[in-house]
């Protein structure tokens, strides 16, 4: 997992951390002091995420924000896009971070 | 604030069809799993249309962690400094940050409404119950104001944060009021990115947050922040002074058991 964080301007604090394969996103966990109306969307759009070509990114999180239907407080899809852009390039040039266990 | 009338399915039994009809539950302190599990077990009850719209008041015993809905507890939280003190973590069914409740510290409430009550949009409806919050600290002489997202500031720093969600039909809103200011443990509870930067971050906070006790010099009491509370919500509203229905507290006490207490909620993420 790659871990990108921003404090959003005028928002709030989002982390993503995400996976890559094959030039694919293969694991994705967005957390934050954010707030997501309903709290479940959050995982839909997770989901929809995940399989996204690195060349589709903006968008396929668009559409999947935008498919969820969901009211986001704090941040917006094109952070997102933008944070999995910068992960990516930092696996490309070969820096991660790992979750340490609990 | 004219309140709507009840709406949805809230109101096809006729069992709540009374305007403004609020249950208000005095201050009451309850561990943190507990406090999260008797919002959870009312908004359920709203959503049923067996309880009305409910405030409540509470404080945190022992002090306590809660973390936001989409954070990582192990990001945010010195677990093992917190177990070692005895303060307890949740993770909140709301979003928004971490915060330290100090048993002694803040006041805290939650506002449990049928959603219908209040406007759609969030950052409208933050306003609505944000105003009386900064009613409430105008009645012991504090000049507050919103601050989008979700804070109230006294002063230019922050005196409450607040945190709202919306299920079945139900809002929720909590938030506290922090009385006096205890940065140091604060940061021994949750984690900075960099110790070596640990005291900047106590100056900073220092700097940017601010409490009831500080704004007044010492001259307002708790009691008298929590009175002041208190009325600032009830004006306006119809109301009676009520206590937690059986129903709800054998569904909080069950839910404190088997979800806020366990590892699979709070480590959830």
């Amino acid at each position: 997992m790659v871990l990108v964080e921003r404090k959003v301007k005028g928002g709030k604090l989002v982390r993503v951390d995400v996976r890559f394969e094959d030039e694919r996103i293969a694991g994705i966990r967005i957390t934050g002091d954010f707030f997501v109306h309903p709290e479940d969307a959050l995982l839909c759009i997770e989901q929809k995420i995940i399989g996204l070509h690195i060349n589709s990114i903006e968008d396929g999180v668009k559409e999947a924000f935008s498919s969820a239907n969901a009211e986001i407080v704090g941040f917006s899809a094109l952070d997102i896009s933008e944070m999995i852009a910068e992960a990516y390039m930092q696996q490309s040039a070969g820096n991660g971070s790992s979750r340490p266990s609990t | 604030m004219k309140m709507t009338r009840w709406c949805g399915a809230h109101d096809v039994d006729g069992v709540f069809m009374q305007e403004d009809n609020w249950r208000v539950i005095k201050v009451s302190a309850q561990d943190a799993a507990l406090n999260m599990a008797l919002d959870e077990a009312v908004c359920r009850a709203i959503s049923k249309g067996v309880s009305g719209p409910t405030v409540r008041f509470y404080t945190w015993s022992p002090s306590a962690v809660s973390i936001g809905y989409f954070q990582e507890i192990w990001r945010e939280v010195d677990i093992d400094y917190c177990r070692k003190m005895g303060i307890s973590f949740v993770r909140r069914r709301t979003g928004g940050g971490a915060v330290y409740h100090d048993s002694q510290g803040e006041i805290t409430y939650s506002v449990l409404a049928p959603e219908c009550m209040f406007p759609k949009g969030i950052i409208e409806s933050y306003k609505v119950i944000c105003g009386w919050i900064i009613d409430g600290l105008a009645g012991v002489g504090i000049s507050a104001e919103f601050r989008p997202i979700n804070d109230i500031v006294a002063g230019g720093k922050k005196i409450s944060g607040n945190a709202q969600t919306r299920r079945d039909g139900v809002l929720q809103q909590h938030g506290t009021i922090l009385y006096r200011l205890d940065v140091d443990t604060m940061f021994k509870c949750l984690k900075v990115p960099d110790a070596k930067i640990r005291d900047k971050m106590i100056q900073s906070a220092k700097e940017r947050v601010t409490s009831a006790s500080d704004l007044t010099q010492g001259n307002v009491s708790f009691d008298g922040l929590y009175k002041s509370l208190l009325n600032a919500f009830c004006a306006g509203k119809k109301f009676s002074f009520g206590s937690f229905t059986q129903e709800e507290l054998a569904d909080a006490y069950w839910l404190a058991r088997t979800k806020y207490s366990s590892d699979e909620w709070n480590f959830w993420r």
